[in-house]
């Protein structure tokens, strides 16, 4: 089936449409089909349509209506961030930007006949397909916890309710209760946003529940911004978190949420709230595009071009690209790159070399921000670092102030970038 | 006379040396277009409206002091840890392209 206007407007699927769409591949102008409208696809699509002016029909694929970004999301844990101050909708891309935007999930890319089949059984032809999925969980990461089990305990690593749900369960933890974190192993999305999240529900116990108990199994011996974290537990939540590492069996997890325990290495823990972090993979859109070697996308470091597909991209937390974090700054960064190269492959417009930046700010406690970030390039077949910073221990009260003022000027300049 | 132009360029003091490469990124004319694709590394934080909250703005400004702002980052004469690591992969060519894209852009302020 192509898709139509009569099937868009029947399915209520589509939040604006014009006639282009409908067009095949091929025929009139050449036509971008992007699936996700997260920081790497909602960029690109946006950049890819103010770019063209117009010389590109740009389709962005997104199934929700109201997207909560993952960035940002512990500081609504915290008490930092209303909810709805992470949502954000499509509405400027739509009317200002002229993309058509569907709100759909991809469950299928035919690569011979270059479609992308919708749940709501349309087929949208493309020319070049970006895919920016995000992250899906890996089936067993952690024994006994399944998509099944994210009401008793919650992942909340793809935000929105699942992260209402994790603050709810919070607030509603008994005097001195145990709060149970499972951090997910390398590698995952975000790699200092779990020990935000310690920090910042630390934060919020300390304030309601100060007797209430923090503790994190972790398969990895180390991890992103440790000194700084550690030192600003110590400081300002001394006693309320500990970390099981490796070594104390924090890799050798199993979980029963029914009777809400965690088997932390033989020990089993009796607790009131667990957040569960699995494993995790690239959104399965990407799989099911045959796009992926493993639990990742290889894609090309010039263009995010795949290995598999000289006309699908995929960006952000799904690909496998070399020493970038996965981030919302480096989908953001990787986006523009790629938008570039796609619109200099169907109209001829300028490339030009690619390069990279990111950086990821953390709140540790109030007005006390952290950051790192590095700058990338393309070498030896990868995205490689070309240097970076780091922020220091025992910096003074000003700076982290400012650094997480300066976090906070980010979230408004990315989302800008992003939802126009 | 080639010894002693190797000899003059020895004898150059830093200050002037600096001076001249104000001036060669000063005279340097800027591809708007190579501007544009630059500055989305920059947009990602400063936003391309000219609203500051938190990070400045950057739109609509000269170029010179752009281009001394930059220059400044780059040598770290002013520091900024992020800053500093954007300009200091950009050459005179990066700056002056840049500085002329922004130019072009108005604050919301001003529109």
């Amino acid at each position: 089936m192509k898709l139509n206007r009569r099937l868009f407007i029947g399915s209520g699927a589509a939040l604006a449409l014009s006639a282009p769409m409908v067009r095949a591949a091929g025929h009139g102008k050449p036509h971008v089909v992007v699936v996700g409208g997260g920081a790497g696809g909602a960029t690109a699509a946006r950049y890819i349509a103010k770019d063209s002016a117009g010389a590109i029909d740009v389709t962005l694929i997104e199934p929700t209506r109201t997207y909560f970004t993952c960035f940002f999301s512990n500081l609504y844990l915290g008490g930092f961030k209303e909810i709805d101050d992470l949502g954000h909708t499509y509405g400027t891309l739509a009317s200002d930007y002229g993309i058509n935007v569907v709100h759909d999930w991809a469950v299928g890319v035919d690569r011979d006949a270059k479609t992308v089949t919708l749940a709501g059984g349309a087929t949208v032809p493309y020319d070049k397909l970006i895919l920016s999925p995000g992250i899906d969980f890996v089936d067993g990461s952690v024994p006994g916890w399944d998509l099944s089990a994210q009401n008793a305990m919650p992942h909340a690593y793809k935000a929105g309710s699942q992260t209402e749900l994790l603050k709810a369960q919070l607030q509603a933890m008994p005097e001195g209760g145990l709060f149970v974190m499972v951090a997910p192993p390398n590698p995952y999305r975000c790699p200092p946003g779990p020990y935000e999240r310690i920090s910042m529900i630390a934060y919020m116990l300390s304030r309601t529940n100060p007797t209430a108990k923090i503790l994190i199994a972790d398969p990895k011996e180390k991890f992103s911004k440790q000194a700084l974290f550690e030192e600003g537990w110590q400081r300002y939540y001394g006693g309320m978190i500990e970390r099981l590492g490796p070594d104390f069996g924090g890799g050798n997890v199993s979980v029963d949420p029914a009777a809400m325990t965690v088997n932390i290495d033989g020990s089993v823990e009796q607790a009131d709230v667990v957040n569960v972090i699995p494993g995790q993979k690239a959104g399965r859109i990407a799989e099911l595009a045959g796009v992926t070697d493993g639990n990742w996308a290889p894609v090309n470091p010039e263009d995010m071009s795949t290995k598999a597909d000289p006309d699908i991209y995929v960006l952000g937390d799904a690909s496998q690209q070399g020493d970038m974090p996965k981030s919302g700054f480096s989908a953001n960064s990787q986006a523009k790159v790629c938008a570039n190269a796609v619109r200099g492959a169907l109209t001829d417009s300028r490339v030009f070399p690619a390069k990279f930046s990111n950086t990821c700010w953390s709140l540790i406690s109030e007005d006390d921000g952290v950051k790192v970030g590095a700058s990338y390039e393309p070498a030896d077949g990868k995205i490689s670092s070309t240097g970076g910073f780091v922020s220091q221990t025992g910096e003074d009260a000003a700076l982290r102030k400012a650094t997480y003022e300066e976090s906070e000027g980010w979230y408004a300049g990315i989302t800008a970038d992003m939802f126009g | 006379m080639r010894l002693a132009a190797a000899i003059a360029v020895t004898v150059v003091s830093p200050a002037f040396a600096g001076e001249n490469a104000e001036k060669a990124l000063l005279a340097l004319e800027g591809d708007i277009e190579y501007g544009a694709y630059l500055a989305s590394e920059c947009t990602g934080c400063h936003q391309a409206s000219g609203v500051a909250n938190g990070i400045p703005a950057i739109v609509g400004w000269d170029e010179g002091p752009f281009r001394m702002s930059m220059l400044d980052y780059r040598t770290k004469a002013r520091e900024h840890p992020i800053m500093n690591m954007i300009a200091g992969r950009l050459g005179d060519e990066e700056i002056a392209a840049l500085s002329v894209y922004f130019r072009t852009l108005k604050s919301a302020e001003n529109r």
